[in-house]
């Protein structure tokens, strides 16, 4: 169990180091809350992994949804940070491009704060790191 | 905190790249100096003046993206491939966009090495920003500075629409007026291109003049005996000889009041409040 979450902790090490990006408050047109979203597909791998009883079945499965998660997830979403306290949300800016964004701030309307400091996870998933 | 942020424009794509933040300045300020004309083609500009063009969101030339401010989050970050089919770089710096635009000479292919690391780099292109940008755009008060028209529609296509050569066909009708006489083998191939550029301007302004203008212009023209003036036409052999009717009709000649020396102007900015 505590391995997963030392994991994260060094992954917010290596996120320092990612490209930086900025984000102007003025340009923020919607922001959703998203931190229930992971919900649904990470129960749905939790009932797979109930039911396999052997394992051979168990690395197949494994493999499969690794791989498939692996190339579809275009937003990294971890829920152990939100152990850490971050929160996720999707940010509609004013390009109509819609982003998926990890901070610790609780945001509820949209042109509250600036964010300066937001590392590039992938071209539509940032982190605000503190 | 990083406040800089350098935009790419690849070829055939149509939005702009992030490439990198910085935290300091890539562009020193102090070095470049926002003064200079209002367009026109008839103004040269000093070394270290821009040309601008106020209102430029008017214009339709702007591009979209730039209407409004950057967010580094809304564009995707440059691939390497994309990095060798830049046509510009755009950094955005305060409320300035600084354009530089990129040609296939500006990768470096040599040999370099870099003086705090002596190490020979032989596949490693690497693009350096010139100090003085191409073109700026300020959007906090809409005006676009730039130096050369030829390079800016690089950046904004379609601007060289401001200030274009006459066609074939323009400097064929212009050398049929009935105020020219051309010799035979001096054929509209021959017209160079500076020439061309001011039939394609002088041409508006010059079917605007009255009859009366127009002889008006004709005497103004041969009072400065550049061109030999008989029975109501000039006598056009060398592209030389046509310059300066073009700078008759362009009214670029003038008399000094005092010691009335003549003189021709080869840059002009109108005063006459508009």
């Amino acid at each position: 169990m505590l391995i997963p979450i030392v994991l994260t902790a060094i992954s917010f090490l290596i996120a320092r180091t990612l490209p930086t990006d900025s984000l102007n408050k003025a340009s923020v047109r919607e922001i959703e809350l998203a931190n229930n979203n992971f919900l649904p597909s990470y129960l749905g791998y939790f009932f797979v992994s109930l039911s396999v009883n052997n394992n051979s079945t168990l690395i197949v499965v494994f493999v499969i949804i690794y791989v498939f998660t692996f190339l579809s997830q275009t937003l990294y979403f971890n829920p152990i940070f939100l152990l850490f306290g971050y929160q996720f949300y999707f940010f509609k800016t004013n390009k109509n491009i819609k982003i998926f964004l990890i901070t610790k701030k609780l945001l509820k309307s949209p042109g509250d704060e600036d964010f300066n400091n937001l590392k590039r996870i992938n071209n539509y998933t940032f982190i605000e790191l503190n | 905190m990083p406040s800089n942020f350098i935009y790419a424009k690849v070829k055939r794509k149509h939005d702009l790249f992030r490439v990198i933040a910085c935290d300091d300045n890539v562009y020193d300020m102090s070095v470049i100096s926002l003064t200079g004309p209002e367009y026109d083609p008839a103004t040269l500009i000093e070394e270290e003046e821009f040309y601008k063009i106020s209102d430029f969101s008017a214009s339709g030339f702007l591009l979209e993206s730039l209407s409004e401010p950057l967010n580094s989050v809304d564009y995707n970050q440059i691939s390497r491939d994309d990095l060798k089919k830049l046509s510009f770089i755009c950094t955005v710096q305060d409320d300035l966009s600084l354009f530089q635009v990129i040609s296939t000479g500006y990768y470096v292919s040599k040999k370099w090495f870099s003086i705090d690391e002596l190490t020979l780099e032989t596949d490693k292109p690497i693009i350096t920003i010139n100090p003085i940008p191409d073109a700026i755009y300020d959007r906090a008060n809409d005006i676009l500075y730039f130096k050369k028209l030829t390079i800016v529609n690089r950046i904004f296509k379609g601007m060289d629409q401001l200030y274009r050569e006459a066609t074939d066909v323009e400097t064929q009708a212009f050398l049929e007026s009935d105020f020219l006489e051309v010799v035979e083998d001096f054929t509209k191939e021959k017209v160079a291109v500076l020439n061309r550029k001011r039939i394609a301007l002088v041409k508006e302004t010059f079917n605007r003049f009255t009859d009366d203008e127009k002889q008006a212009i004709y005497e103004y023209t041969n009072q400065y005996g550049q061109v030999a003036y008989m029975n109501g036409k000039f006598k056009i052999e060398t592209d030389e000889d046509l310059k300066f009717v073009l700078w008759g009709i362009e009214q670029r000649f003038y008399t000094t009041p005092i010691g009335g020396e003549k003189r021709i102007a080869n840059s002009v900015i109108s005063i006459t409040p508009s």
